[in-house]
């Protein structure tokens, strides 16, 4: 040793010898140190302390030792040297001597493990490797007497080497074939069948098995199928799963084993149990994936036999979905392989023949449940491949269209009708995935005149009572225009005009299934031919629009809205666009009533918002439109002539396609907007010119307000009084207060609050602050004014929205309420502060503070609370008003965990006559009921005595409170306890009782969902 | 059930069945085919003001315009009736057709506002031995769902069932009646029936 001196002590007293006797002295309970020690000895190895000779001499005495047990410790102590030594320590010639050395005592314990921790090492050789699984196979035969821990280690041994030395165990052929399959003969523990199953996957894979198939295949299939069920806490974590996919792997492994695999794994299948048939085709299903077409052309006939059973008599839905998985799988691999029997017929061609002819038997008698089942075999079978698609379509439409002519009752032909669909739609998914030129030669051309004329007449000569029948008629036709390239353009053309005829004409009322299943054939129609439905469908449509505007509201309803579905698709949308344009022009030009321009100007909306998407500029196109309009708009109003555009509707529908079109147009339009605000793209300032004297122009403001919604808020804005709100402020509250037209007024508000949020600086919000604080309500005029409560409500909407002033603008409301004049105003106006509004929105810009609903409302709540038992009873409903306001427009959440304050305020409210409070009082207690139930259960009693009582009293109660009430109370039940309903059923089923003879019919309906739900209560549970 | 006595039942399509309730809620579906109006317009929020009475506020809206009344009619005893399951196939008794509108009659009984609601039923085959069974579920849900004010009487619709009138007479007597709501298992095959209800 060269390192003299600086050796330290422990080290230089490490004696192997003592440290094997210390090995040899542990017991049974020393495992810990057993190998603690072992692993001392390799890392002296390792550092070349000692030598390998110097450790296998100091065990030599214990090998030697009579004693099986000693014998076996002493290979235990060198097995665990070998497994801590790294895989490049021992030299080739020290690995082959401990091979040898341990190869020849492999019948005592340890020396296995040893071979284990040997094998993995760098050096260790192909011929080591034979050397020992020889030794395995021939000297360990008896392995079924040894205990589970030594089997596995021989297995996992065999395993291993067969893993690091595939090649040369390889050239072992036969021998090792025989060898393991008689070595494994027996075995039944999981985890070492996990291992035996890798094995015989490898061999089935890579050996020639010769004339040895059978025997490898009983060795496996012994286990099938699988019935395994794990000890709780095994340490292992070995599922029944595992071993079943391993052994289905093995049994797919090799073609050869598909002569028995076939009829044995069928015969399973007469199995009762639907777990082992489950098991039975998951296995097949493998073996079909890996076994060669020759193989399953000879068991398909079998295959095919035992299958058909199971679709046709399945007992469970998707049992039967995969036996027909199974019967499609054979036929797209026979497809993938053309092999040809003796006669030169395909084996594709003989399974789908034979399979056909059956179903064809099963579909004489159309209205027979196997009937369905055989077109979903035929479906299934023809959406496998296209050739396939092809042998079927030769296989069954000649007859399948006779005896659809030949059918006398419409629910047969229904029956055939469906065959067909499911065909048909395999067909559409066939072509499409493996799309086919028109000089393919192709059968179903051959059937697509005889299909397209059979379709039609049953779709449009047929009685309008046989509603079912004429959908699938249309769905067959729709399916069939689907099909890429098999019907010509002039066909579609034909068909799409049945389409139009039934989504105009047809009543739709009720019954709208067959319109919108039309519609959306149109809509799918327009993917690949769009150029049909523009020369077709389009104008068509535009065709059946009047000039004027019609009473016929319905009529040209339908029309538009057809319209705009189609304008949604990309290929379609900036045609039809343009034409509803032209038709607005046509229609304003004609003073059409106002009603139609509305809605022409909603589907131009609907159009272009669908767009988006697609299209971020999308307005943009449309900029040059929508200025003529506004500007149409403006001169109207300013020569004060009647006009469909001084209609308060029309100017909201434009109002709202303006600004959408604005937000969708490019930077520099947009701003461009911005200066005309007021003007209305007219030279002259409408808005204050002359103080609005006429409502005509009192109405202007509306799509002034759109305007503003529209445009940015950005520095330097051109918006005019942007620089000092105090002048427009002013105006426009004292305009708005005046005015007497309420959609006027409410655009005013609209547009207040509009400035206020999205534009106002600190001086305008302090502008607003002063006018809330103002407004004069201690004048009694003022105070018992609601328009002046409105705008104090809207102003301070739009300041509390983003967050400026809110607590003193909310104590400032809420000292309101406690006002003689003003308090009951104020109270209904609360609903204004948290209220949805169209145009205030994160979209538009406006500031809107994620916290700002939770503010007002844990204010308002805790400030109720507080206050709400020493209020004048004049005052308590105004509370309740106003909580009641916040209520409905707050998160769902947030009213959940505040339910412990809420409760008592609620079940005030119910008592109190305002129908609105009472609404969305119960709304709370709904949503409490079913996502917190235990945050009412205290006060359940309460909450059933007045829900019922607002159900049962028609005189106070309109019908859509007492319709909440009856839904609410049909809620209760399985929310809560049983015992905790139990007292309540009683009086609950007497007062429904009484709701069963509501006037209204929404009410009766409730009240019979109430009491059923409330009686299954009463009802013992005799489930099994 | 031992062995299915109508194997092979005709089935009328649930499209093909007379309902109310799809026209109710035509105008609201998601689905309705010409209601771009619903999602392209937002609601006449201009008519938004909680201060005026008459306001279309979002609780109080539509289909409360007018409080008239609407009677209970033989379209709406066949709602309630028409979802029933058949004991034997996971089928509705309308799809089934055992129940059918027009085998449906109210009429006045006297005086105060009292009424007779008459149910035929066609049981799918002429010796079906669980017309009986049908019949007293019919019976049961008409009698937990209609008002008290309501008699309920059915019976099997003449010349469709070889026992046609013993079945109806059993259903008739009330003693009958009561006792069979007494029998366990009777009932949990009813409960069964009458889950499928909409």
């Amino acid at each position: 040793m060269a390192m003299e001196g600086v050796i330290p002590a422990e080290q230089q007293v490490f004696d192997p010898v003592s440290q094997a006797r210390n090995y040899m002295h542990t017991d049974e309970n020393q495992k810990d140190s057993a190998e603690q020690l072992a692993r001392e000895t390799a890392s002296q190895l390792e550092e070349k302390n000692i030598t390998l000779i110097a450790v296998i001499e100091s065990i030599g005495e214990y090998m030697r030792d009579e004693d099986n047990t000693i014998r076996s410790k002493s290979l235990g102590y060198l097995a665990g040297i070998l497994e801590h030594l790294p895989s490049k320590t021992l030299s080739r010639q020290q690995v082959d001597v401990i091979c040898t050395f341990l190869v020849q005592r492999i019948e005592d314990g340890g020396a296995v493990e040893g071979l284990l921790a040997l094998q993995s090492s760098f050096r260790f050789s192909g011929d080591m490797a034979i050397t020992t699984t020889r030794a395995i196979l021939e000297n360990l035969q008896d392995i079924q007497t040894k205990p589970q821990r030594q089997r596995h280690s021989i297995i996992r041994l065999v395993h291993d080497l067969l893993g690091n030395h595939r090649n040369a165990i390889k050239t072992m052929g036969t021998v090792f074939l025989v060898g393991v399959i008689d070595l494994f003969g027996g075995e039944k523990d999981p985890r070492n069948l996990m291992l035996v199953f890798s094995v015989v996957y490898v061999v089935a894979m890579e050996w020639d098995l010769e004339n040895h198939v059978e025997s490898l295949f009983d060795s496996i299939f012994c286990y099938y199928p699988i019935t395994f069920r794990p000890p709780p806490n095994d340490p292992y974590r070995i599922t029944a799963q595992d071993l079943k996919l391993r052994l289905r792997q093995c049994i797919a492994a090799s073609s050869r084993f598909g002569e028995y695999a076939f009829p044995q794994l069928l015969e399973k299948l007469d199995s009762g149990s639907p777990n082992i048939k489950r098991d039975v085709f998951d296995t097949l299903m493998a073996c079909i994936e890996t076994y060669g077409a020759r193989v399953l052309a000879e068991h398909s006939n079998n295959l095919w036999e035992s299958l058909k059973y199971e679709v046709f008599h399945a007992q469970e839905e998707d049992l039967a979905d995969e036996a027909l998985k199974i019967v499609q799988a054979n036929a797209a691999r026979l497809c993938t392989e053309l092999a040809t029997d003796d006669n030169g017929i395909s084996f594709v061609k003989q399974y789908l023949d034979m399979i056909s002819k059956e179903c064809l038997e099963k579909l004489r008698e159309p209205q027979h449940k196997q009937a369905k089942y055989a077109s979903m075999i035929l479906a299934a079978l023809a959406v496998s491949d296209h050739r396939a698609l092809d042998e079927i379509t030769k296989a069954i439409f000649p007859s399948l269209l006779s005896l659809y002519q030949g059918a006398e009752t419409i629910e047969s032909r229904r029956s055939f009708l469906e065959c067909f669909l499911i065909i048909l739609g395999a067909a559409v998914d066939v072509f499409r995935a493996q799309p086919r030129s028109r000089t393919d030669h192709i059968p179903l051309e051959k059937f697509k005149d005889t299909l397209l004329q059979r379709f039609s007449q049953a779709l449009m000569g047929t009685a309008p009572e046989e509603m079912s029948y004429r959908i699938l008629a249309l769905s067959c036709l729709a399916k069939l225009s689907n099909i890429p390239s098999i019907l010509s353009d002039e066909e579609v053309g034909l068909a799409v005009q049945y389409f139009n005829e039934i989504v105009l004409t047809e009543d739709a009322d009720g019954r709208p299934d067959l319109v919108s299943k039309a519609i959306d054939t149109l809509l799918e129609l327009s993917e690949s031919r769009s150029q049909i439905l523009l020369n077709i469908t389009v104008p068509r449509l535009l065709a059946g629009l009047p000039d004027a505007g019609s009473t016929d509201t319905k009529r040209y309803q339908r029309g538009i809205s057809i319209l705009a579905r189609l304008s949604t698709k990309h290929n379609l949308s900036d045609t039809v666009i343009r034409r509803l344009f032209g038709r607005l022009d046509a229609a304003l030009i004609n003073t059409a009533t106002p009603q139609y321009c509305e809605a022409l100007l909603a589907a131009l909306a609907y159009a272009i918002k669908s767009q988006l998407p697609m299209q971020a500029h999308v307005g943009e196109n449309y900029v040059q439109k929508a200025t003529d309009l506004i500007k149409r708009s403006g001169e109207v109003a300013k020569a004060g002539v009647s006009d469909p555009l001084t209609n308060m509707g029309v100017l909201r529908a434009l109002g709202r396609l303006v600004c959408l079109i604005i937000q969708t147009a490019s930077d520099s339009t947009r701003a461009n907007f911005n200066n005309e605000v007021y003007t209305l793209f007219t030279n002259e300032f409408i808005i204050t010119d002359d103080k609005y004297s006429t409502v005509i122009k009192q109405q202007t403001i509306i799509l002034s307000t759109y305007f503003l919604a529209a445009i940015n808020d950005k520095p330097g804005s051109p918006l005019r009084y942007a620089a000092d709100h105090r002048p427009i402020l002013e105006d426009l509250v004292a305009i708005t207060i005046a005015s007497k037209e309420p959609g006027i007024q409410f655009a005013f508000l609209q547009h207040i609050t509009l400035l206020v949020n999205k534009f106002a600086d600190q001086s305008g919000l302090l502008v607003a602050w002063n006018i809330c604080k103002n407004i004069g309500l201690a004048d009694s005029r003022n105070a018992t004014n609601p328009d002046a409560v409105k705008v104090l409500m809207f102003l301070a909407k739009a300041q509390i929205l983003r967050m400026s002033n809110t607590k003193a603008l909310l104590d400032h409301l809420l000292g309101l309420l406690e006002m003689e004049d003003c308090g009951a105003l104020v109270a209904t106006g609360f609903e204004i502060l948290l209220s949805q509004d169209e145009v205030l929105t994160k979209q538009n810009g406006a500031k809107i503070r994620l916290l700002s609903g939770q503010v007002v409302f844990t204010h308002t709540l805790a400030h109720i609370t507080k206050a709400f038992t020493g209020a004048a009873p004049g005052v308590r409903p105004r509370y309740l008003i106003a909580l009641g306001g916040i209520l409905k427009h707050i998160d769902r959440q947030l009213v959940l965990s505040h339910m412990k304050e809420l409760n008592p305020l609620l079940l005030q409210s119910l008592i109190v006559p305002e129908t609105a409070l009472k609404g969305a009082v119960i709304s709370v207690l709904a949503i409490a009921i079913s996502e917190n139930p235990l945050s009412v259960e205290e006060h359940l009693s309460s909450i059933i005595a007045q829900l019922l009582q607002i159900a049962m009293n028609k005189a106070t109660n309109e019908a859509l409170l007492r319709l909440q009430a009856v839904r609410c109370l049909s809620m209760i039940p399985g929310k809560f306890k049983e015992f905790v309903l139990i007292p309540h059923t009683k009086t609950v089923d007497r007062d429904v009782v009484k709701v069963l003879d509501d006037p209204r019919r929404d009410v009766r309906k409730a009240a019979v969902d109430c009491r059923t739900a409330w009686l299954a209560l009463d009802e013992p549970d005799e489930d099994d | 059930m031992e062995s299915i006595q109508n194997a092979n039942p005709t089935i009328r399509a649930a499209s093909d069945l007379p309902t109310r309730r799809r026209k109710a809620s035509f105008s609201t579906a998601a689905s309705d085919p010409l209601g771009i109006f619903t999602q392209a317009i937002p609601s006449p929020s201009y008519n938004f003001d909680p201060f005026s009475s008459s306001s279309t506020s979002p609780i109080s809206s539509d289909s409360d315009s007018e409080e008239g009344t609407e009677p209970i009619d033989t379209q709406e005893i066949y709602d309630l009736i028409s979802t029933i399951s058949d004991p034997e196939h996971p089928l509705s008794l309308g799809s089934l057709a055992v129940v059918n509108l027009p085998d449906i009659y109210i009429r006045p009984l006297g005086a105060q506002d009292l009424q007779v609601v008459t149910v035929e039923i066609t049981p799918t085959i002429t010796h079906c031995s669980l017309a009986t069974l049908i019949g007293l579920g019919i019976r049961v849900r008409l009698e937990r769902c209609l008002p008290p004010r309501f008699r309920v009487d059915v019976r099997v619709k003449e010349g469709t069932h070889s026992t046609a009138e013993q079945v109806t007479k059993q259903l008739g007597d009330k003693e009958r009646v009561a006792a069979a709501m007494e029998n366990q298992q009777l009932m949990g095959v009813l409960k069964k029936m009458l889950e499928t209800c909409q």
